[in-house]
């Protein structure tokens, strides 16, 4: 598959497979750029959201259910019907990790979870950064809180 | 900042494509309708302000801290997450 080369501040020059390129085509709020690829994926519970255009931004995320077996993504109707979501349509869920020098410190944003529509490895995919409506979904959940979310 | 009176009923247009009504006025609450394309979210001024926050802290992680294998509740192949190995 072919893969595309980008320069990172992170991990120097890193090769990404066309299947883990993401688009966002409203972008991320605060965040230059609608073009980003998955770096890492295969390493560990942490995946890196990096940006194909600023080498300096690059965001870890991982996926929620692995730190909150409860986690659920609510999605409002207007939300859901301005991304034109159908019902059983495959996505990958992510959330953002705000990170600290000390693990247990690390916590996780479920109140703006990131949706990639399509399955793993069928990039270029696109991808929204929704509101979670579900009770509970804050903005800083720490990791290892064990939070029945 | 444009300063618009309108009343209650009446609509201001943003470019050619984002329309907001004034729905309802009630004390100092004011219902507002908004259309907009499908391109372009709609937030609340907070909650966008928080999601900026959140998105601009966790970009400015330098790498994430090595992860105990007893920390991570699935058996993740690799104990920490810096990359790239």
């Amino acid at each position: 598959m072919l893969a595309t080369v980008i320069a990172t501040t992170r991990f120097g020059s890193v090769e990404v497979p066309a299947g883990d390129l993401i688009h966002f085509p409203e972008g991320l709020v605060g965040l230059p750029g609608n073009e980003y690829g998955l770096i890492g994926a295969e390493r560990g519970p942490f995946t890196w959201l990096q940006s194909l255009t600023e080498p300096e931004i690059a965001l870890p995320l991982t996926d929620p259910r692995r730190f909150f077996p409860n986690f659920t993504l609510d999605i409002s109707e207007s939300e859901g019907h301005r991304l034109s979501l159908e019902p059983g349509e495959t996505t990958e869920i992510f959330v953002t990790v705000r990170a600290t020098a000390v693990a247990t410190d690390c916590t996780a944003n479920l109140r703006a979870p990131i949706l990639v529509r399509g399955p793993a490895g069928s990039g270029p995919r696109s991808a929204h950064q929704v509101l979670n409506q579900a009770p509970g979904a804050a903005l800083r959940v720490p990791l290892f809180s064990g939070a029945l979310i | 900042m444009l300063r618009i009176k309108r009343h209650t009923g009446e609509r201001i247009v943003i470019g050619d494509e984002v329309v907001v009504e004034v729905l309802e006025v009630r004390g100092n609450t004011v219902r507002l309708g908004i259309d907009a394309p499908r391109s372009v979210p709609v937030y609340r001024e907070e909650i966008w302000l928080e999601i900026k926050r959140e998105n601009e802290a966790a970009a400015q992680a330098a790498e994430l801290p090595p992860l105990a294998a007893e920390l991570d509740p699935a058996s993740a192949p690799a104990p920490g997450a810096r990359l790239p190995g």
